[in-house]
């Protein structure tokens, strides 16, 4: 594949340019994941016929000199949580098996207006409930470095997607780092904005408060372009932002290496793989030979801050997925006598373990009786989280911490342990609990080849210095290596 | 933290999810384990942050209004029709003249 | 023994805006199943709420005609639980920071005036409507995402009577204010109401029982008298262990209440802030702009006109207390009619007419064709007893009086001119009458009254012609 057409900025560029046509690229999107998929499992459907009928539009306008959009010809993979019209929202789940959604997303309005064209709905843990789409109902994806291993999740299918050059770009939703994690197991780039900056509406929640969707990519600059489309305040989503946003976040000159960035030393503790601490600090080595200067912070990052996290998660999910009892739309079970039973049964049989598991969890903290003791003291430590954060940004431009605890790790290895899963959030939950923006990226290689992950983390609304580090480590790293399917 | 099986079959009921006698031991067993690692939360203590941010809280306060109220989304009271109407309902399992139709409900 | 009566209301009411409180669904009453839906208000995965900023307005007159406190900053929590007709499985309703609180309402019964204290005013969505079938129970969602408000009193009513008072009174204001419809008919104002009993001198308050399914004022006193009489009952038969904190149903066919334990489930709200929506900012500037355009309430405009005209009280109240009533009187008397005869005219006729027309028909006397009907009266040119066929047919037909009393050629023969040709001409038909009268028989003229009468098909001035007869007999 030419270079051009291995990125979104490439491929954008190159049809408006008529470089190559949209027809062409999606050809041989199609030909990769015909050839592939079979391996990864990184969809859970696809649209061939559809996508290359619209790309052969976008070439007719471009032949008639018609005004196309930022994202022409651009394949996207869209996480099956995102609604699209005509298309199924599974979100995973027997629940929502056939699910067809009669609206689409705003993020998938954005994208279509921009002359991007969905290939496929990717695979994802059910619901968004886990961190290694193990928890799929359908199909558990493996990660295109190692096959054996997992990809991530929840959006891992989206990651997987991406890695194997099915598309150059997909949509992800993060609630405690369901695009960051996938992304560092998968070696591209994944961004959690801003809470607020793109529109949840159409997004099938996890836990609202907490959700937001991003761009994966391979490339930093293709995830500043696909932030700049899908950015936004939309009136239909009462926690969009009103804010001016940012149209062009990477002009030619910036001075990144003038930054202060914090490393808070609770994100380096014994959990923490050696060789992916020795990475990052590789890496922050390289900005500091840059003139980035460099201070240790402490961040307390303790079991509280996941508590909180698992509490209010659960608790939003528990009323969010409540929804789901069989009579309006989704699964019914054929076994009733009454409606409770219809009810009952439904949710029973359509639900998976682990999204039983958080409803249960969610249904308990917000119980009478335990509410105070938990979704009260979750709040409060939420507060809290904000101000420490707040704390470091008013002395540092950013942040820079690991994303996981480890490399990708071994399919089965943790699906039977709930505690050992969720422990895997431990370095990104915090950032959705103060409604911050985070990136992740790739830093290096494992010697078993995996790669490794590095997070950096803004105040809010602070994804243009975000993006200027990251781009500058990136083309100082110039990791080259690709996944060898 | 202890809890019982009764306690777990009480959630389930407000959750209306069944668990078997098995699944019911199960889940009993690992939100023990969980609510174990929740427990912490209640040790955490909020005093010193509070104290801290009570007094920006103070000050805050003005700020938080209004930082809402600029961030205050409503929506004008204008009648707009939802214009994919016929595909509202195709995900429905049982319709009939136009109703949503479920077993018998005795009230 | 002497018993108190402690009953508590709360009133939900719909509010009076043209799209529903998150989205932007038509309120419209009465169309096709499930046509008034989208997929914000049943629930569709994805779908978010964003409030209607005219529910906050509404809301905050209702709240300023009942004296309540504003909380400038309020918030939407969720209310959990399942039901068919709650497509989200969670009422987004207000729980412990509702938008309106500490009110009171004052209402007169008996001559004395009571004060009774609203707790708060929240807001909160309508659910979908369930209707059972043979053999099924169908759901329509139309109703479903309809903004409410929900306004809980104290528990300080003292008597079923007081809350009939009450609840009236609320209806009233709310119409004044334009917050709500208030047609119980179609749903619009329901009610619920908890009652206890205690002896007298006792500190603490007993047990408290709710009813629900009361469909009219009338049936709310009825309820509550029942329970009252049932509760003091219990307690004086010492089985005061049998009023438990239930919901009861009254059932009106029967014409008791009936216990529903046992068929509500298990029950833990589970409420938490909605993360869908962001708090609710109310500015002070959009509260004073409101108190503005707070009308004059109904009590208010009670004292003011029975000081400014000399009524009736009795049947002034009655006008006041409909909204429609009150205006159509108040332009009747700027455009110039007597106080008191617009008042006869609009208790009298216009209340038989309504009631026999069905009841809640919109009004369809207007201001101008009464005030026209009452000078045309006041000037003799028709009878009172023609004015009130003419007054018929303006309610039915609605036409304008001149036009009615034109068609129908009812206008009074005052011409003595005429009279006097009429009168001789019926003395002279009955001589014998007339010689009855003249030899001392008095009632006579009675008789020849009704053949003036017959012959001028009921036109003539009565007054006049009975002048006339007397005059040109005793002439003779």
């Amino acid at each position: 594949m030419d270079a051009d057409m291995e990125t979104v900025c490439g491929i954008a560029g190159g049809v408006k340019e008529k470089k190559f046509k949209a027809a062409e690229i999606i050809e041989i999107y199609l030909k990769n994941i015909t050839k592939q998929e079979t391996k990864i499992n990184a969809f859970i459907s696809t649209r061939a016929v559809k996508a290359l009928d619209e790309a052969k539009m976008i070439d007719e306008k471009i032949a008639k000199g018609e005004r196309v959009g930022r994202l022409a010809g651009v394949p996207v993979g869209v996480k099956d949580n995102i609604c699209t019209e005509g298309i199924k929202t599974t979100c995973a789940s027997k629940m929502l098996e056939n699910y067809i959604s009669p609206y689409d997303a705003t993020v998938i309005e954005k994208l279509k207006k921009e002359g991007a064209i969905i290939i496929g709905k990717t695979n994802m843990d059910e619901f968004a409930m886990g961190s290694s789409t193990e928890n799929s109902a359908f199909k558990t994806t493996s990660n295109p470095w190692n096959l054996s291993r997992v990809p991530g999740g929840s959006s891992g299918g989206s990651a997987a997607a991406v890695a194997s050059d099915f598309v150059p770009l997909s949509l992800g939703s993060d609630t405690g780092g369901s695009i960051r994690q996938p992304a560092a197991f998968c070696g591209i780039v994944g961004l959690k904005p801003t809470y607020g900056s793109i529109s949840r509406f159409g997004l099938v929640a996890f836990a609202s408060s907490l959700d937001q969707i991003g761009p994966m990519t391979k490339n930093v600059k293709d995830c500043v372009l696909s932030l700049e489309v899908l950015q936004g305040n939309d009136s239909r989503d009462a926690t969009s932002s009103k804010r001016k946003f940012t149209a062009k976040y990477l002009l030619d000159s910036h001075d990144a290496n003038k930054m202060k960035v914090a490393i808070p030393k609770q994100f380096f503790g014994d959990e923490l793989d050696a060789e992916v601490k020795n990475s990052i600090m590789g890496s922050v080595e390289r900005l500091q030979d840059m003139g980035v200067k460099v201070d240790e912070v402490s961040m307390p990052i303790d079991e509280e801050i996941l508590s909180a996290y698992y509490i209010i998660s659960s608790a939003e999910a528990s009323s969010n997925l409540a929804r789901f009892d069989g009579i309006r739309y989704g699964y019914r079970t054929s076994e009733y006598n009454n409606v409770e039973e219809l009810m009952i049964n439904s949710r029973t049989e359509a639900f998976g373990e682990e999204v039983k598991r958080r409803i249960l969890l969610g249904t308990y903290v917000l119980s009478a009786g335990y509410y105070d003791a938990f979704y009260n003291k979750a709040h409060k430590m939420r507060e809290a989280i904000k101000r420490r954060y707040h704390d470091i940004f008013s002395k540092y431009d950013l942040i820079l911490s690991p994303v996981t605890p480890t490399v990708a790790f071994e399919k089965g290895e943790k699906i039977h342990s709930p505690m050992q899963m969720y422990l895997q959030d431990l370095y990104t939950v915090s950032v959705n609990l103060a409604g911050l923006p985070a990136l992740s990226m790739n830093c290096g290689f494992d010697k078993n080849n995996l790669p490794i992950g590095l997070q950096i983390i803004g105040s809010h609304y602070s994804e243009e210095k975000m993006f200027q580090l990251a781009y500058l480590l990136e083309s100082k790293l110039d990791l080259k290596k690709k996944v060898i399917l | 933290m202890n809890i019982t099986k009764v306690e777990v079959q009480h959630i389930c009921k407000l959750a209306k999810i069944k668990l078997g006698e098995e699944g019911l031991c199960k889940t009993t067993a690992e939100f023990e384990e969980i609510l174990q690692h929740m427990k912490c939360i209640e040790k955490f203590d909020f005093e010193e942050e509070a104290m801290k941010s009570d007094k920006e809280g103070m000050q805050a306060n003005e700020n938080i209004k209004q930082t809402h109220e600029e961030n205050q989304t409503l929506r004008k009271d204008e009648v707009v029709a939802f214009r994919n109407h016929e595909k509202l309902f195709k995900n429905t399992k049982d319709m009939k003249d136009g109703y949503i139709r479920i077993p018998k409900i005795i009230e | 023994m002497i018993w108190e009566t402690f009953i508590g209301i709360e009133i939900h009411a719909e509010l009076a805006t043209k799209s529903k409180i998150f989205c932007s669904c038509s309120t419209e009453f009465g169309k096709a199943p499930n046509t008034n839906t989208c997929p914000v208000c049943i629930g569709l995965p994805g779908a978010l709420p964003v409030l209607n900023e005219e529910v906050i307005q509404l809301a905050l007159k209702a709240g300023l005609a009942l004296n309540c406190k504003v909380n400038y900053i309020n918030k939407m929590d969720r209310k959990n639980y399942f039901y068919p007709d709650l497509p989200r499985a969670y009422q987004i309703s207000q729980f412990d920071l509702p938008i309106l609180y500490d009110g009171y309402v004052e209402f007169e019964i008996e001559d004395t005036i009571e004060r009774v204290n609203i707790n708060r005013i929240h807001l909160e969505e309508d659910a979908g409507k369930l209707i059972h079938l043979e053999e099924h129970t169908c759901i329509d969602y139309n109703r479903g995402g309809v903004a409410l408000i929900e306004l809980v009193t104290e528990p300080e009513l003292k008597s079923p009577k007081e809350a009939f008072e009450f609840v009236k009174t609320i209806k009233t204001i709310f119409e004044y204010v334009g917050v709500s419809d208030c047609k119980m008919e179609q749903g619009s104002l329901r009610f619920d109401a908890n009652i206890s009993v205690r002896e007298k001198g006792q500190k603490e308050l007993n047990t408290k029982v709710e009813i629900k399914n009361m469909n009219s004022f009338k049936e709310m006193q009825k309820a509550l008298e029942k329970e009252e009489k049932r509760q003091i009952e219990l307690y004086e038969f010492n089985e005061g262990d049998k009023i438990v904190q239930e919901t009861r149903r009254w059932d009106s066919a029967k014409g008791r209440t009936v216990s529903m334990r046992g068929k509500e489930g298990v029950h833990d709200y589970r409420y938490f802030p909605e993360p869908d929506l962001r708090p609710i900012v109310i500015s002070k500037k959009n509260v004073v702009d409101l108190k503005k355009e707070i009308p004059e309430l109904p009590n208010e405009k009670l004292e003011r006109l029975l000081t400014q005209f000399d009524l009736n009280k009795k049947e002034t109240k009655i006008v006041v207390e409909d909204k429609k009533l009150a205006l159509l009187f108040e332009n009747t008397v700027k455009k110039g009619a007597n106080p008191q005869k617009a008042l006869n005219w609009i208790v009298g006729d216009l209340l038989r007419l309504i009631k026999t027309d069905g009841g809640d028909e919109d009004l369809e006397i207007d201001s101008s064709g009464l005030a026209e009907l009452i000078s045309i009266i006041e000037s003799g040119d028709i009878s009172l007893k023609a004015g009130r066929e003419i007054f018929e047919e303006m309610f039915m037909k609605r036409k304008k009086p001149r036009e009615i009393i034109n068609r129908r050629g009812l206008i009074q023969i005052n011409s003595e001119e005429s009279l006097r040709i009429i009168v001789q001409k019926v003395m002279e038909a009955n001589s014998k009458s007339v010689a009855d009268y003249n030899a001392g028989k008095k009632q006579a003229i009675t008789y020849l009254m009704g053949q003036v009468m017959k012959e001028t098909k009921g036109q003539a001035n009565p007054k006049m012609a009975l002048q006339l007869l007397e005059r040109i007999i005793s002439n003779k």
